[in-house]
C-alpha cells in the first residue's frame, strides 16, 4: 500500500470517527422511538434516584380506587320530584351508564362536603355564574336556574365550570354548571378534608324545594346523605369538553 | 410597574395602528371554532386579540385533564383564520412562528397573558402576579432538578424543554425503559387547521410514576401518570422522548 493510500485511509478514518462523535446528539422518529440512546453512568444514575425521590415530595397524589365510597341507593327523589327522571334522561343523553371498578379507578377521585341548596333558600334566585348557561342546559322542568338531579354548584377554582362529576353516595352524574359562595365556602371550610391538596371543596346539589322550606330541604339531604356528607366525589371529566365528545 | 406597562401599552397600540379587541364578533367565533375542532376535548378560555395593520390574532388558552396550553390563531383578511401557534408556553417564541408573528404582536400577547394572570391571581388571593405563563411544566421540573444537578430548563414549552434536554449535559434513554429520575417530555404537535396535539413534560418517580404540573390543580406538582399509561397517551401523536442528567461531578470529568 503506498504512503497516499494510507494517509487518505487515516483522513477517512478520522472523518468518520468526526461523524460518528457527531451523532451523538440523538433523533428519534416520528412515532417518538429513539434510536442511538446510551447508557448513564452510575453517578448520572445515583443523581437520578435523588430527583426521582425528590420529585414525589410535596406531589399532589389523587386517590383512585381504592376507599371507594359505596354508591347511594340510586333514589334522588329527595332532590325534587322529578330528579329521577332528570337523572336519567341525562344518563341517556350523554351515554352514561352506572360506574364499572374500572372507571372509578381511572377517574380522578376527591374529598368533597356535600351539601343542598334550593329555590327557597333566602338568595334565591342569586345571579351565579351558571344562569347563562342554562338556555342549553339540561333543563326539563322549565326552571331557568337549575335542574334538579343533574345540578351542582361548587368553587370553580377547584372544579373548573361544566366539569362533569360523579357522586357515590346519590348515585348520581352531575353536571357542575352553578357557583355558589365559593370565598366564604374556602374560609369556612378552611383546614378541613375537602379544602386540603385533595379537596374538591363544597359539593352542592340542587334541590327543587316543592311544598317544602329551605331548611325542610337541608334537613332531607342531611338524611339521605348521612355519614357521607364528607365523603367522596369522581371528576369524569374537568372541564365542559366532555359533551363535545372529550369524555 | 403599573406605569411602565401602561407606556408599553400605549407604543403597542400605536405600532399595531389599531385596537386590541376591536375585531368583528365573527371572526373570533371563526377563529374559535377552529381551536374547538382543532382540540374538542379542551376546555377554551378567550385570551384576548392583537389587530395589525396585515392580519389579527386570536389567543386562546386551552385546558384538558392534566395539561394546560395556549393556541394562537391568526386572521389574514380575505384568508382563513390559521394556527400559527401552540404549546404549554409560546415563550420563548420559536423561530417558525418568530418569521410569522411581529416582535411588537409577541410583546402584546405577553401583555395579555400578564394582564390575565394578574387579574386572575388578585381576584383569588388579593396578590399581584405578572407572570405570563399558562403552564408550569419547566418549572415544577426545575424545582426538582436544579437544587440537584444545577440545571434548569427555564422554559415552560415542550418544544423548549425538548430543544433544552437534546443539547444539555444528559444522556437519552428509551423512554419505554427510563430509569426514575429521568426527565420525559413529549412536544405539542399542531397544524395550520388543527389539529392541536398538547405536549406534557415531568420526571419518572421512584415508584415509576410520572410528576408533573397537573392543570388540574391549578399547575402543582402532581402523580398524574404510570409510565406506560404515559407513553401510551402521547407515544402516538406526539412523540415521547426521555432523558437522564449527568451528575456535575460527570460534568467536570467530561470537561463540559
Amino acid at each position: 500500500m503506498t504512503a497516499d493510500a494510507l494517509r487518505n485511509l487515516r483522513m477517512f478514518t478520522m472523518t468518520m470517527s468526526l461523524f460518528l462523535l457527531g451523532c451523538d446528539d440523538l433523533e428519534s422518529s416520528p412515532s417518538g422511538v429513539l434510536s442511538g440512546t446510551s447508557e448513564p453512568a452510575q453517578s448520572d444514575l445515583a443523581q437520578a434516584g435523588r430527583i426521582a425521590g425528590e420529585a414525589g415530595v410535596n406531589a399532589i397524589i389523587p386517590k383512585t380506587g381504592e376507599n371507594t365510597s359505596q354508591p347511594g341507593n340510586g333514589d334522588l327523589s329527595v332532590l325534587g320530584g322529578d330528579a329521577n327522571q332528570n337523572q336519567q334522561a341525562f344518563r341517556q343523553r350523554f351515554g352514561l351508564t352506572d360506574p364499572t371498578q374500572d372507571q372509578l379507578a381511572r377517574w380522578q377521585e376527591y374529598d368533597a362536603r356535600l351539601t343542598a341548596y334550593s329555590n327557597k333558600d333566602a338568595d334565591w334566585p342569586y345571579p351565579t355564574a351558571a344562569a347563562e348557561n342554562w338556555l342549553a342546559a339540561t333543563a326539563a322542568n322549565g326552571d331557568p336556574l337549575a335542574v334538579e338531579g343533574t345540578t351542582v354548584a361548587v368553587d370553580f377554582n377547584r372544579i373548573p365550570r361544566g366539569s362533569l362529576i360523579y357522586i357515590p353516595a346519590l348515585d348520581m352524574y352531575a353536571e357542575a354548571n352553578d357557583t355558589g359562595a365559593t370565598g366564604t365556602w374556602a374560609n369556612s371550610d378552611a383546614g378541613q378534608i375537602d379544602y386540603n391538596a385533595n379537596g374538591a371543596g363544597r359539593v352542592d346539589v340542587y334541590n327543587l324545594a316543592g311544598d317544602r322550606s329551605s331548611a325542610q330541604v337541608e334537613q332531607n339531604f342531611q338524611n339521605q346523605v348521612g355519614s357521607a356528607e364528607y365523603g367522596k366525589i369522581y371528576v369524569v371529566h374537568m372541564g365542559a369538553g366532555w359533551k363535545s365528545g372529550g369524555q | 410597574m403599573i406605569n411602565r406597562s401602561f407606556v408599553i401599552l400605549l407604543l403597542f397600540s400605536a405600532l399595531l395602528c389599531s385596537h386590541l379587541a376591536g375585531q368583528p364578533a365573527e371572526a373570533l367565533l371563526a377563529a374559535r371554532a377552529l381551536i374547538q375542532r382543532a382540540d374538542s376535548g379542551a376546555h377554551i378560555e378567550d385570551g384576548g386579540a392583537i389587530s395589525t395593520c396585515r392580519a389579527d390574532y386570536y389567543l386562546f388558552l386551552l385546558e384538558r385533564k392534566e395539561l394546560a396550553g395556549i393556541a394562537l390563531v391568526q386572521q389574514r383578511i380575505g384568508a382563513t383564520p390559521e394556527i400559527v401557534a401552540a404549546d404549554t408556553s409560546l415563550f420563548p417564541f420559536r423561530d417558525e412562528t418568530e418569521s410569522s408573528v411581529e416582535k411588537p404582536v409577541q410583546d402584546a400577547i405577553k401583555l395579555l397573558l400578564q394582564r390575565r394572570a394578574a387579574a386572575k391571581r388578585q381576584a383569588s388571593l388579593g396578590v399581584s402576579n405578572r407572570n405570563p405563563e399558562i403552564s408550569a411544566i419547566g418549572q415544577e421540573i426545575d424545582c426538582v432538578i436544579n437544587p440537584i444537578s444545577g440545571f434548569r430548563l427555564g422554559s415552560n414549552s415542550t418544544h423548549e424543554i425538548l430543544r433544552l434536554l437534546r443539547t444539555g449535559p444528559t444522556v437519552a434513554v428509551d423512554p419505554g425503559k427510563a430509569p426514575p429520575g429521568s426527565i420525559i417530555v413529549s412536544p405539542t404537535r399542531s397544524s395550520p387547521y388543527g389539529p392541536i396535539y398538547l405536549g406534557h413534560a415531568g420526571i419518572v418517580g421512584s415508584d415509576g410514576s410520572i410528576y408533573s404540573a397537573d392543570a388540574r390543580f391549578g399547575g402543582a406538582r402532581t402523580k398524574n401518570f404510570s409510565l406506560t399509561s404515559w407513553i401510551r397517551t402521547f407515544s402516538g401523536t406526539n412523540g415521547s422522548y426521555a432523558f437522564v442528567l449527568h451528575a456535575p461531578s460527570d460534568k467536570s470529568a467530561r470537561g463540559l
